[in-house]
């Protein structure tokens, strides 16, 4: 693992916080942060992003362990988590963007065996007490580590509501108020969409926004996380962000596509619109439901 | 009155009622209780079988209010590739198992199967392992107790939760440095060859070997020292014909598992375990067979 030297950003989550290949220069929350935090210390603070879409908490906790393994974040940097939500499985090695049953046709990038092994585990194994044992141990390892090798507190962003038990009352960790789905990301669409629309119907593809939001509220959000780094003090994520954002016609809203959403990726998906169809979930389409539901 | 508390598998499990042989556990709280001059009580919660995960369930309970700074814990860390499939069946998570097949339904076990074979993986049980061992390091630190004695009962990979410092950790094995070590030639099936049937020993060891892992934890947990798996046990202690000598059962192991054997044909029942007979794991032993 090669890290450059000076000050860094690590951050670590699922598609909240990960960066689209070639998309660098674009002003996400993630290159914002890391630019503030910069511009108020005068030296470089070098953004490490590990963050992969559709990953899972084990597999975050995987690359978490293998820097804390090999200290490379020291007292002097700063750590991101964007907790994703933890009914998410890191089933296959090779696969560790295919974590959520509920969202993905699964069943294309496995073999039928393997799609067996993860319907019947979600059907009969998987369930929420085992997930809370997890989360748990997860959560007190980080803050574990956080206090023994005395680094800043890491900020965890909660992607998703999830219940993290008595975490939330472990000192070391700094836990944002909200969550980035529920606060943020919902409120940017028109007060006429159910929120439980499907995301990729209404995109016609892939989420046009990056990481979920539009970039005006990168721009606020980047703003709190570097003040939440710096003063080490509780980011709010509740309030004070731009709602109803995305406008009715923003299919041929060209200014709106170019200063807010990801617009290549939007191009790419009105330009195939005519052949776009809704994917069923796999979990839906196989009517799995857990025997613990 | 201070407490022994213990949570593991079957290296820890207390005897069952009316079986009063004084087990490792017992001694380790009664050498304690001899070098602080109070008495301790032991209060043990583990169970056959069971997984680290389930172990740690137990913990997160003991750790929210159960436990004081005066009291001790020992932990028995079973193997990591165990898994609590079943809320209801903490008892079923070993592959090892050799009726793994008749304690759950035909889905269940066929979920248990693919998991095995598709999902689960040494760097997934490898993640979990360090979260669970941060988990005690951290409530240790935190709620400032006694560093509790952390066996392992298999070999593991251990990575980084090896050197947290709130954790004592024995030095050694006791699957490999104890338990194994006992067998006249330790590569044989020890249930077809010596027990001819399930292993008749306490937590898997002669009591001859209780009478000095028992004094050697209590010393360690009271004077926080290291516990020694590796030097000073008695090794070869169980021969092929040991099961003839009624002295030799009454005083080292427990005579009622034995008589069981015998009662139930145990000697003439396969010992194979169900992932050999599936396919799933590679045997253990030399002559273990289908």
């Amino acid at each position: 693992m090669t890290l450059p030297q000076g000050p860094k950003l690590f951050i670590i989550g699922d598609s909240f916080s990960a960066q689209r290949p070639g998309t660098e220069h674009i002003d996400t929350w993630q290159k914002l942060v890391a630019e503030r935090l910069s511009a108020e210390r005068g030296e470089t603070v070098h953004l490490v992003n590990s963050s992969l879409v559709g990953s899972s908490q084990d597999w975050c906790w995987g690359i978490l362990q293998e820097w804390f393994w090999n200290e490379a974040i020291g007292p002097d940097d700063y750590l991101i988590v964007a907790l994703t939500h933890p009914s998410r499985f890191w089933f296959l090695d090779r696969l560790p963007e295919l974590s959520n049953s509920n969202v993905i046709d699964l069943d294309r990038h496995v073999s039928k065996d393997e799609a067996s092994a993860i319907e019947l585990f979600i059907k009969h194994i998987q369930r929420p007490q085992l997930d809370q044992i997890l989360i748990l141990n997860r959560l007190s390892y980080l803050a574990y580590i956080a206090g023994q090798q005395n680094l800043r507190r890491p900020l965890l962003i909660k992607c998703f509501e999830q219940d993290v038990y008595v975490a939330d009352t472990f000192e070391e960790l700094n836990w944002a108020k909200g969550t980035l789905f529920d606060d943020i990301q919902s409120h940017e669409f028109d007060t006429t969409r159910n929120h439980t629309d499907d995301v990729n119907d209404f995109w016609r593809g892939l989420d046009g926004r990056f990481n979920h939001m539009c970039l005006t509220n990168h721009k606020i959000l980047a703003e709190r996380v570097a003040k939440s780094l710096l003063e080490n003090s509780q980011l709010d994520l509740s309030d004070g962000f731009v709602k109803n954002l995305i406008p009715h016609a923003w299919e041929v809203d060209f200014e709106f596509q170019k200063t807010e959403l990801d617009y290549e990726l939007v191009q790419k998906n009105l330009s195939s619109r005519t052949r776009w169809s809704p994917i069923l979930p796999w979990k839906k389409r196989r009517g799995i439901t857990s025997s613990h539901s | 009155m201070n407490k022994l508390f213990v949570i593991g598998d079957s290296f820890t499990v207390e005897p069952l009622k009316g079986e009063d042989k004084p087990y490792w556990i017992k001694q380790a709280a009664d050498e304690i209780a001899r070098l602080s001059g109070e008495p301790v009580a032991v209060s043990n919660a583990s169970m056959m079988g069971s997984s680290q995960d389930w172990v740690s369930h137990g913990l997160q309970t003991l750790y929210n209010g159960g436990i004081t700074p005066n009291d001790y814990l020992i932990i028995g860390l079973t193997h990591p590739n165990r898994f609590w499939y079943k809320e209801k069946r903490p008892d079923v998570t070993n592959p090892h198992l050799t009726d793994l097949d008749e304690m759950l339904d035909k889905e269940e076990t066929r979920a248990v199967e693919l998991y095995m074979r598709h999902i689960q993986r040494p760097l997934l049980d490898t993640i979990h392992l360090q979260n669970r061992l941060a988990y005690i390091a951290y409530q240790t630190r935190r709620q400032k107790l006694r560093r509790p004695i952390v066996i392992k009962c298999f070999e593991q990979q251990l990575g980084q939760c090896e050197f947290y410092p709130e954790l004592n950790w024995a030095n050694g094995i006791l699957m490999d440095n104890i338990q194994r070590p006992e067998f006249w030639d330790p590569d044989l099936d020890e249930n077809a060859v010596y027990w001819r049937g399930i292993d008749p020993r306490y937590n898997h060891m002669c009591m001859s070997n209780h009478n000095i892992l028992g004094p050697r934890t209590g010393q360690a947990l009271y004077n926080d020292t290291t516990l020694d798996l590796v030097n000073g046990y008695i090794a070869g202690i169980v021969q092929p014909g040991s099961l003839d000598d009624p002295e030799w059962v009454k005083r080292e192991i427990n005579p009622y598992t034995v008589q069981w054997n015998i009662d139930n044909n145990r000697k003439y029942k396969s010992m194979t375990s169900w992932a050999v007979k599936m396919g799933i794991r590679e045997p253990t032993f030399k002559n273990e067979t289908d």
